[in-house]
């Protein structure tokens, strides 16, 4: 795993989603959210997405995630784990800031203990304190993306996906995370960040994938996508 | 492949029981005391219908009715709380890959937690107004027995669930009428006519609930035959529902939107 490897290729990949409808209503849903999209992410490159809402972005994260399969087309990953960083990422509200923790530190591949040791800098990075012990349901929106991205980012993971957390969060928080991510950034960390943010792209990102109703319209150096799509 | 398959599924499974855990016990202001009261209530409410209103039952019907009521609330709660495990977890498995079969284990182990504290009351009751026999050596054999009978109901249900909701009300219904055909309140022996009593012996729950009174009232050692072949159907059922799981392991994200 040395910068310049590919770490997730994809290849002619298509995503549909189907859904029957209730017999009564006979409403069948199904729209292909993804047309057959083809890149590869390189190792320590970072990427960034960009198109319109509904373009296909969530999904496209969701694939490099490892939560979906391509329908058609090939997905292959060469062993690079991957942590999504989203508003509210997995957070279960019921349960206490604590145990969300573990829950997501154990499904990113870490061991019990390996969390454990983490913990306190993850709640202090969070700025969550007293709050960690109560039900995530009890915090503001700010509160919640700052936990998520304490994890994330405390918790290592070969390939980062950002899913416009830049934007959340106050801003001492926003200065806090940019310079996490930067520092990222320059351990060649590989970060796939979609954001409707024209400044946060060109600041962090060397690549841009534009996509446009589940196609790729182009996709380039960050000069090159950022000029065309500022003027479209 | 992705290191997300190398997911460590015990601290995965023990960091959920314990979170599970300690949510339900908190989110009452009696918390645990919930867990026998509801046991308590039902067999006080069977008892004064059936033992004193309809004067059915005779002596040792008590008895009789806390270890059914035991055994069948254990088994209601896992089947339903399994059943919904992975269409639950919609949220966080858009987000996160899970590896599902994860899930309906995390059910299983929390309804164990709780009633082995069911359990562990029956026993003392038991223990005080009956006292203790040699056969209750073979009870852990009676509950692992249930255990995966229980989960096995619920995991082939959990993995069909996501795809129509429907399932849900079709397994409480039949939960509904299992609990009449379970012999909970009643003894299936020679006073019930036949065909009817070889037919509601068709049923695990109804033989599973006779040989616990086998075991814990009469003293006597389980059936061995009728206990091989419920743990052999259990083991077919969780072959077929974790089959089925892995299979859609990555299509639950989509039908779940």
């Amino acid at each position: 795993m040395s910068k310049g490897d590919i770490a997730i290729s994809l290849k002619d990949v298509s995503v549909e989603y189907k859904k029957p409808g209730s017999w009564l209503t006979q409403k069948a849903m199904q729209y292909t959210a993804l047309k057959s999209i083809s890149f590869d992410l390189y190792q320590g490159q970072s990427l960034a997405v960009i198109g319109r809402n509904g373009a296909g972005k969530s999904t496209l994260l969701k694939l490099l995630a490892g939560v979906i399969l391509p329908d058609t087309g090939q997905l292959h990953n060469d062993g690079y784990s991957t942590a999504l960083m989203a508003l509210n990422v997995g957070l279960m509200p019921e349960l206490s800031g604590m145990d969300n923790i573990y829950i997501i530190g154990t499904l990113m591949g870490h061991r019990r203990k390996s969390v454990a040791a983490h913990v306190d800098r993850i709640v202090a990075f969070a700025e969550l304190e007293e709050f960690i012990k109560h039900p995530v349901k009890t915090y503001s929106s700010g509160m919640k993306s700052r936990l998520g991205f304490a994890i994330a980012s405390t918790l290592q993971a070969d390939v980062l996906l950002i899913d416009e957390v830049l934007s959340v969060g106050d801003r001492i928080f926003q200065k806090k995370s940019a310079v996490v991510i930067q520092e990222r950034l320059k351990s060649e960390q590989t970060v796939v960040l979609v954001s409707h943010s024209e400044q946060a792209i060109r600041d962090y990102c060397t690549h841009v994938l534009w996509i446009e109703n589940g196609e790729v319209k182009m996709h380039d150096e960050v000069g090159v996508v950022m000029d065309a799509y500022e003027q479209s | 492949m992705n290191r997300n398959n190398r997911i460590h599924a015990l601290d995965f499974i023990r960091v959920n029981v314990s979170a599970d855990f300690r949510l339900e016990a908190a989110q009452n202001r009696l918390g645990v005391f919930w867990w026998f009261m509801e046991p308590l209530m039902m067999m006080a409410i069977f008892y004064v219908v059936f033992g004193l209103v309809l004067e059915r039952g005779g002596s040792g019907f008590v008895y009789y009715l806390l270890v059914g009521i035991s055994s069948w609330m254990w088994f209601t709660s896992t089947v339903t709380r399994t059943m919904n495990s992975i269409a639950r977890s919609a949220q966080l498995i858009q987000q996160i890959y899970i590896p599902k079969y994860l899930l309906p284990c995390v059910a299983v182990c929390v309804e164990l937690l709780k009633s082995m504290i069911v359990f562990g009351l029956l026993l003392a009751l038991l223990a005080g107004l009956k006292g203790v026999t040699m056969s209750w050596l073979h009870l852990p054999t009676i509950m692992l027995t249930q255990l995966l009978f229980s989960a096995a109901c619920g995991v082939v249900m959990a993995g069909l669930v996501p795809f129509a909701n429907d399932l849900k009300f079709v397994v409480q219904l039949s939960l509904r009428a299992l609990m009449f055909l379970s012999g909970v309140f009643f003894v299936i022996d020679d006073k019930i006519p036949q065909p009817y009593a070889d037919y509601l012996l068709l049923n695990p729950m109804a033989n599973i609930i006779t040989e616990f009174r086998n075991v814990l009232v009469d003293g006597m050692a389980p059936t061995w035959s009728t206990i091989l072949t419920i743990n052999s159907i259990s083991l077919l059922m969780l072959a077929l529902g974790f089959g089925l799981i892995h299979h859609f392991d990555r299509r639950y994200p989509k039908v779940l939107l």
